[in-house]
This record gives structure tokens, C-alpha cells and sequence, in this order.
């Protein structure tokens, strides 16, 4: 009698005991161990990361909220998006270098040193390279450049500036010294940036390298001249695949 | 000894049947229900291989042993102290325990047979 009681008992417990155990591996739940506090602070991290990506995704969502009014104000006023759309695509235009544009900026020329080449120094030290002028391009992008030519040529992403013995070949073009390179953006900024101690130029500079820098109120730079040449890549409309 | 593993199986087929699942906050206070219930089992077991079951023993230590659990696992919660490690410890070791004399019991069962 007394067996037969405790074997109905143990059957619901080992009953509850399958159940439990069972749902328990169903839900999924991976351990979580114990919180340090370094993955407590990485946490915390991780969430204030994404905590930005969002108070992004909405800032873009308002731009394109924004664009949409716009389109649908244009709509109104005119019956077509056509004007707004010509504004977007001549904005894209300038981005991508290949309107005519005017701003302020600044003019920098370099020119090869003119200092005799001391014995045993490198007489390549004393030109300039194809590299310098990257190197400089470079450092104005940093600093914001918006738009950037090289004695009138204008620099796309897609710019490719080369060695060509003492002459640089940007996107095929020869260019000899004296660069003058413009760039538009904060003319403040652009000169301190190129300017600054251990920059590029200060570097160049304990070569003789003649560089000039000036702070130009208004700079005129044309749109880049060549055909565009696009063999490869065409427009898709999904996203990337990461 | 059948009987328990018996209803394991049924429980186990319970749960695959029924469509419930676990919040993940929820996780501990499930694990540590387990282990009430496994520790139930095995002291129940136990008691009933050394003739000493008794019933009132046997559910309130249950449902206490599983009650204490919980509200050691609240206030561990609350303090960010985990103090149910302490129940996980006790049952544990007293799982440990009771699946030893079991093991004896058995043991001592065969060796009279063979005799």
C-alpha cells in the first residue's frame, strides 16, 4: 500500500519533471553565465552603438520625409516633380565633380625645389611626385574638400594621378610643375589642416619643395571634361548583399 | 525505478505536445523549478527504497524546496547578486547524495540475487 502510494507521487513529479524539462530546451534559451562587468560595460556599449544607429535611421528618415514633401509641394505648384528632380539630379552633378561650381577654398601651388642637391642627399627628395600631390589631395578631402582640380583638372573618385618621370599623368593627361591645386570647402580649416605641424607639406617643405597656400574668397573650378566611361557596372535595385 | 523514468517519458511527450514556451527572464525560475522537481524525485525514490516514504514529506518539500527557490531567485534578481545560486548548490549536492544511496540500494539488490 505504502509502495503503491509513493510510486503515483514519484510518476506526477517525474511527469512535472519531463515537462518542465522539455519546454525549457524548447524555448531556446541559450545560457547567459554570469554578468561581469566588463560585458556588462561592452553591453552598454553595444546598445548606446545602436542606440545612434537609430537617432540616424530617423534622421535619414526625416530627410527622406522631407524630400518627399518637397516632391509633393513641386507636384502642386507645378504639376510635375520635374523641377525638383532637375535640382537633385544637378545636385548629384556637382557631387560627382562634373558641373562647373564656385566657392571658397583655397590655392595651393608647389614647385620643385630649387635648392642645389647636397651631396649624398636623394635627388628625388627635391621634385615632386605623383605621390606628394595624392598625399596633399588626400589631406584636403579630410579636411572637407568638396571639390578639388589639379591645374584645371578636375578630380573625380575615380581620378587616377601617376608617375610619368618628372611629370604627373592625371587620368591621362600630362601635368608638369608647377601644381596648382584648388580645392573649395572652409578655406580656415583647409589651410590650418594643410598647414598643421607634421602634415604633409611641413614635411615636404624641409626639402626646399616651394609651396604656396593661399585663402581664396571665391574659386571657379569647371566639371570634369572627359567621357565618362562606364563598361562594367550597371544600376540594380536590390541592396547589396552582405 | 521504472515508474519515475516512466514518467519522464510521458513528460517529455507532454511538453513536445503542448505549444508553451519560456520567456527567456523566465529561464532561471524554470531551471531551478527543474531541479525542485528533480531533487523531488530522487529523495522520493530514495524514501521509497528505504521504506520511509510519507507522502506530506514528500509534496511539501516540493512545492516549499521549489517556492524558496523562486523567491531566493526574485531577490537575487533584485540585488544583481545571483543567490539561487545556493539552491542549485543545495539541491545539487543533495541529488548527488540521494543517487549515491540509490545506487547502493541497487547495488546491494543484485548482489543478493546473485547470491
Amino acid at each position: 500500500m505504502k509502495r503503491g502510494l509513493s510510486t503515483y507521487y514519484l510518476l506526477a513529479i517525474a511527469i512535472i519533471v519531463g515537462f518542465f524539462l522539455t519546454i525549457q530546451i524548447k524555448s531556446d534559451i541559450t545560457s547567459q553565465g554570469i554578468i561581469t562587468i566588463p560585458k556588462l560595460l561592452a553591453m552598454e556599449k553595444d546598445v548606446s552603438n545602436i542606440e545612434v544607429e537609430i537617432e540616424n535611421l530617423k534622421k535619414s528618415i526625416n530627410e527622406l520625409n522631407q524630400k518627399l514633401k518637397d516632391y509633393e509641394v513641386s507636384l502642386e505648384e507645378s504639376g510635375s516633380i520635374y523641377s525638383s528632380m532637375m535640382e537633385e539630379w544637378r545636385k548629384i552633378r556637382n557631387y560627382a565633380g562634373l558641373e562647373k561650381v564656385s566657392g571658397p577654398g583655397i590655392i595651393i601651388t608647389m614647385n620643385d625645389s630649387k635648392k642645389e642637391v647636397e651631396i649624398g642627399d636623394n635627388p628625388e627628395l627635391y621634385i615632386i611626385h605623383d605621390i606628394d600631390v595624392l598625399e596633399v589631395i588626400n589631406e584636403l578631402r579630410a579636411a572637407g574638400a568638396e571639390a578639388i582640380s589639379i591645374n584645371g583638372e578636375r578630380i573625380l573618385g575615380t581620378t587616377n594621378i601617376e608617375c610619368g618621370g618628372p611629370i604627373i599623368i592625371i587620368d591621362g593627361k600630362r601635368h608638369a610643375t608647377p601644381f596648382i591645386i584648388r580645392a573649395i570647402g572652409d578655406p580656415k580649416v583647409l589651410e590650418a589642416s594643410i598647414l598643421a605641424p607634421n602634415s604633409y607639406i611641413d614635411l615636404m617643405e624641409y626639402t626646399g619643395i616651394e609651396i604656396d597656400v593661399q585663402k581664396v574668397e571665391n574659386i571657379v573650378m569647371d566639371g570634369y571634361k572627359s567621357p565618362l566611361k562606364l563598361k562594367y557596372q550597371k544600376s540594380i535595385e536590390e541592396g547589396e548583399k552582405k | 525505478m521504472i515508474v519515475p523514468l516512466l514518467g519522464l517519458l510521458l513528460g517529455i511527450l507532454l511538453g513536445l505536445l503542448s505549444p508553451l514556451t519560456i520567456p527567456i527572464q523566465y529561464s532561471i525560475y524554470m531551471s531551478i523549478a527543474i531541479l525542485a522537481a528533480l531533487d523531488s524525485v530522487f529523495g522520493g525514490v530514495r524514501s521509497s527504497l528505504e521504506n520511509t516514504f510519507d507522502v506530506e514529506v514528500f509534496i511539501s518539500g516540493f512545492f516549499a524546496n521549489a517556492v524558496l527557490a523562486a523567491i531566493l531567485t526574485y531577490i537575487g534578481d533584485q540585488l544583481g547578486v545571483p543567490i539561487y545560486y545556493a539552491a542549485i548548490f543545495a539541491f545539487g549536492v543533495r541529488l548527488f547524495q540521494n543517487f549515491a544511496i540509490i545506487r547502493r540500494y541497487i547495488l546491494a539488490k543484485m548482489k543478493k540475487n546473485r547470491k
